[in-house]
């Protein structure tokens, strides 16, 4: 008899020709964290998907408390004892939290047909209790009025309240705080202590060293390697992910004088607001200008309004020479900017639609005649392909078969094809492996070294601080800080995110 | 579905599959949907032509043809419409608005205009199809809505305006276009040939075609990308409005007069036409070609019924069932 909770044996899953996993096996011990890493397309997420019960295996056997399983959907998984919260928010939006954490739950209904809302609310408190953990919404709350990352926080609890002996997080730290992100390995951590198993989807390295126990790396539909967490260290992970030694991310920078402003924005104020902040920044040339903050700070907010998303109560955008708020993004493009939006699924593609067709897109908008020319745009298609190594073996099929980093490129090249003066960039690298993280890197790089503007939102402070020239940092609404390359450092950024600056005049 | 001409190659290999098999896998890819109904509408015509001698004639041919003509014009614009993820319910409307419209301002005051008939019935329906379009993309209402209370108005206005009586003894001249021929084929067909070429072409080949596309699939990814999606949302109505008026000019045509309750139907059998033809109700997805295929089917479908001496009143259940059946093969066909 065998100590393992879990064993994935041989597990193969093909989606339309291409191998998701090839034979891998993944372990689990009973009262371990283990975090599974890999780049995009590597399969982590496949596996999850079906210990969980959400996909099928192709062959392969799944071995749980030593006996042969087979989960034919996620119920059977759920009886099992495994829960999964997946990257996907799985939410119903009209309902409140208790009923979505309760949803299934027989006991929450009387009789077995009445919804007794003042028993699931009870007994959300205590779910929340039990974990140790202060709720942070009234279980009453529509889930719908919540921030993403409460959202999320209701997934977990969901997750959590099924007494699940091993629990899958697929990327779960995505939309959270620093602050909630210690909430949440302090509940993993007391649960793991009562003999919880956690399997963790990720591509954060500090949090896996924070976190896990052992750590498997799956590399192109095949295992890498299994490691122990307190022997291993970050080269060598990184080097299993990706099969190669990568540059030092801060060598990616190049120092660059930059040239004439190419946008300039003068006490700009959101739509809604009749008194607010006004936001007022300048980028120049050959500069990447970052925009850090927490979620809700309003930075997406801002450069959808400097970019005609959203519509602006007053103030001036400068772009390229020409001033006056901008109306719509088709204005925005007429004066050679561009944005990849934050959701690229939802607002950056056009998903069943070809590949082609999505890079075509923008390119035909700001300067298509009636006629569309197949030839050339194909060719023109082509060449950003190669440009951006966009990994797609026919650029006819729907952008829904590609992996989320090559997704991403395609975005890019929808912008790069109308070759603009000033690119927007929000979250690019959000849920994107580390090999294509740092391609898109060095092409954000390459773009500012080619003497255009940047503007880069991201969460990701790493990021920032290698890539930016200077670091705007928000709250609230409002420009609280600029920090310039050199004085910028993770202390600082979040001191000013947070609010508790340390002699909180604006520098410079 | 949008074509892209070439070969496939992946970035810094050579061409890996000849480019004729490689444009046999995307037409079957692009086209599965479509090619299951063809096959439906091919079972369905082997059926027919066993159960009824009388199927496979040349007199039943006509029949069939003027049956998918009459749906077949508007479907095209109903096409366009269910591809920007919308609908519109108010074509039967329009079409009896517009041709009512046109016809009372020919034989007003005695004298019979025939091209100011012709003109204005076009014209009125380009408005009406505009200001469906208008209210959708600018007011930002539903199209279900929009069109459905279109469907009322323009209903009801047909009443008012023609006191509920048809125009009859209508000119040979504006009857050219339901009765005429040309070569000894009926102008009708020819128009409605010509009108789905041009609509092929239009969605396949042109920048408008595409952003219809584009629209249905995420229209704020779109607007994002610098579509203006309000005009091009607001074309296929304006397109729709016109094809309602050549079909009411082609049915009053044929009838020899101009009845209020022209196009009663049109709306249910137009959406079922496009529908059964594998688009998509949520946009983006489908072709012409599916519609010319869902529109025989339902023309052949009605026609065989009635050479099986049929109750006329099981023609309607036989449509559903067809319906149905085809957005489960659709949904089948999609899932890949």
């Amino acid at each position: 008899m065998s100590e393992l909770l879990l064993q994935a044996h041989d597990i193969t899953k093909r989606y339309g020709g291409i191998d998701a996993l090839n034979a891998v096996h993944l372990e689990i011990l009973p009262g371990e964290v283990m975090a599974l890493m890999g780049e995009n397309g590597a399969g982590k997420s496949t596996m999850a998907k079906i210990i969980a019960g959400v996909e099928r295996p192709d062959s392969g056997t799944l071995e749980w408390d030593d006996a042969l399983v087979t989960f034919r959907d996620t119920r059977d998984a759920t009886r099992a004892g495994i829960a999964i919260v997946l990257q996907e928010l799985s939410l119903i939006p009209d309902l409140s939290v208790a009923e979505n954490i309760f949803l299934v739950h027989e006991d929450a209904y009387r009789g077995g047909w009445w919804l007794d809302r003042r028993n699931i609310n009870r007994a959300t408190h205590e779910l929340a209790r039990r974990l140790g953990w202060d709720l942070p919404v009234a279980p009453d709350r529509k889930v719908s009025d919540l921030t993403v990352a409460e959202q999320q926080m209701v997934e977990i609890l969901r997750a959590l309240s099924l007494d699940a002996r091993l629990v899958i997080l697929d990327e779960p730290t995505a939309s959270l705080s620093a602050h909630e992100v210690d909430i949440l390995f302090n509940l993993v951590r007391r649960l793991r202590a009562q003999g919880t198993s956690f399997l963790v989807v990720t591509h954060r390295l500090e949090e896996v060293f924070a976190l896990s126990d052992r750590i498997t790396v799956y590399r192109d539909g095949k295992l890498s390697g299994v490691f122990e967490t307190a022997r291993t260290n970050q080269p060598e992970l990184i080097r299993a992910m990706v099969g190669r030694d990568l540059g030092d991310l801060f060598q990616i920078r190049q120092r660059r004088v930059p040239g004439e402003p190419v946008l300039t924005v003068r006490r700009l104020a959101l739509g809604n607001q009749r008194t607010g902040p006004e936001a007022s920044l300048t980028v120049r040339r050959g500069e990447i200008v970052g925009i850090a903050g927490l979620v809700g700070a309003g930075r997406t907010e801002l450069v959808r309004t400097i970019f005609g998303a959203d519509r602006a109560a007053h103030g001036d955008v400068e772009l390229n020479g020409r001033a006056g708020l901008i109306r719509s993004p088709e204005e925005a493009i007429g004066r050679r900017s561009a944005m990849v939006p934050e959701d690229r699924k939802a607002q950056g593609l056009l998903i069943d639609l070809p590949i082609a067709d999505n890079v075509e897109l923008a390119d035909l908008a700001a300067n298509g005649g009636f006629w569309l020319r197949p030839r050339e745009m194909h060719r023109a298609v082509r060449r950003l392909q190669d440009e951006l190594r966009i990994k797609a073996p026919r650029l006819w099929q729907s952008a829904s078969s590609l992996s989320g980093g090559n997704q991403q490129k395609v975005v890019i090249a929808k912008w790069l094809a109308i070759d603009p003066d000033l690119l927007i960039l929000d979250e690019p690298t959000r849920g994107i492996d580390i090999g294509t993280k740092f391609e898109l890197y060095k092409l954000i790089d390459g773009f500012a070294e080619r003497g255009k503007g940047v503007l880069l939102v991201s969460s990701d402070l790493l990021e920032l601080l290698a890539l930016a020239d200077r670091i705007l940092v928000m709250r609230n609404g409002a420009i609280v800080a600029e920090l310039g390359h050199d004085a910028a450092s993770e202390e600082a950024i979040l001191a000013y995110a947070v609010g508790d600056a340390i002699g909180s005049a604006v520098p410079g | 579905m949008a074509e892209s001409v070439g070969m496939e190659t992946r970035p810094g290999q050579e061409v890996v599959k000849p480019a004729s098999r490689e444009h046999g896998r995307r037409f079957l890819n692009a086209y599965r949907v479509e090619l299951a109904m063809l096959g439906a509408l091919a079972l369905l015509c082997v059926v027919l032509s066993v159960l009824s001698p009388n199927f496979v004639t040349a007199g039943n041919l006509r029949n069939v043809l003027w049956q998918v003509t009459a749906i077949g014009i508007i479907a095209i614009g109903q096409t366009f419409v269910i591809l920007t993820g919308g609908i519109d319910l108010s074509v039967g409307g329009i079409a009896a608005l517009s041709a009512m419209a046109g016809g009372l301002l020919m034989t007003s005051g005695g004298a019979e205009n025939v091209a100011i008939g012709l003109i204005a019935t076009l014209i009125v329906g380009l408005m009406i199809g505009t200001a469906n379009g208008l209210l959708v993309s600018y007011g930002r209402l539903a199209p279900f809505i929009v069109t459905l209370g279109m469907l009322s108005i323009t209903n009801s206005l047909t009443y008012v305006i023609s006191d509920a009586t048809s125009i009859v003894g209508l000119p040979d001249a504006y009857r050219f276009w339901g009765r005429g021929e040309i070569f000894g084929i009926p102008l009708y067909l020819i128009t409605f040939v010509v009108l789905f070429v041009l609509g092929q072409i239009f969605l396949s080949r042109t920048k408008p075609g595409r952003f219809i596309y584009a629209i249905g699939s995420n229209e704020e990814a779109a607007r994002l990308s610098g579509v203006n999606v309000r005009i091009y949302k607001t074309l296929p109505y304006a397109i729709t409005g016109l094809l309602c008026a050549i079909a009411a000019l082609i049915l009053s045509g044929k009838l020899g007069a101009i009845d209020p309750d022209t196009g009663t139907g049109l709306e249910l059998r137009t959406i079922a036409a496009v529908v059964i033809g594998g688009t998509s109700l949520f946009g983006g997805k489908g072709s012409l070609y599916g519609t010319l295929i869902g529109v025989f089917l339902i023309g052949i479908l009605n026609n065989g019924l009635n050479l099986l001496r049929v109750n006329a009143f099981w023609q309607g259940t036989a449509v559903g069932v067809v319906i149905i059946l085809s957005v489960l093969i659709e949904r089948i066909s999609r899932r890949r």
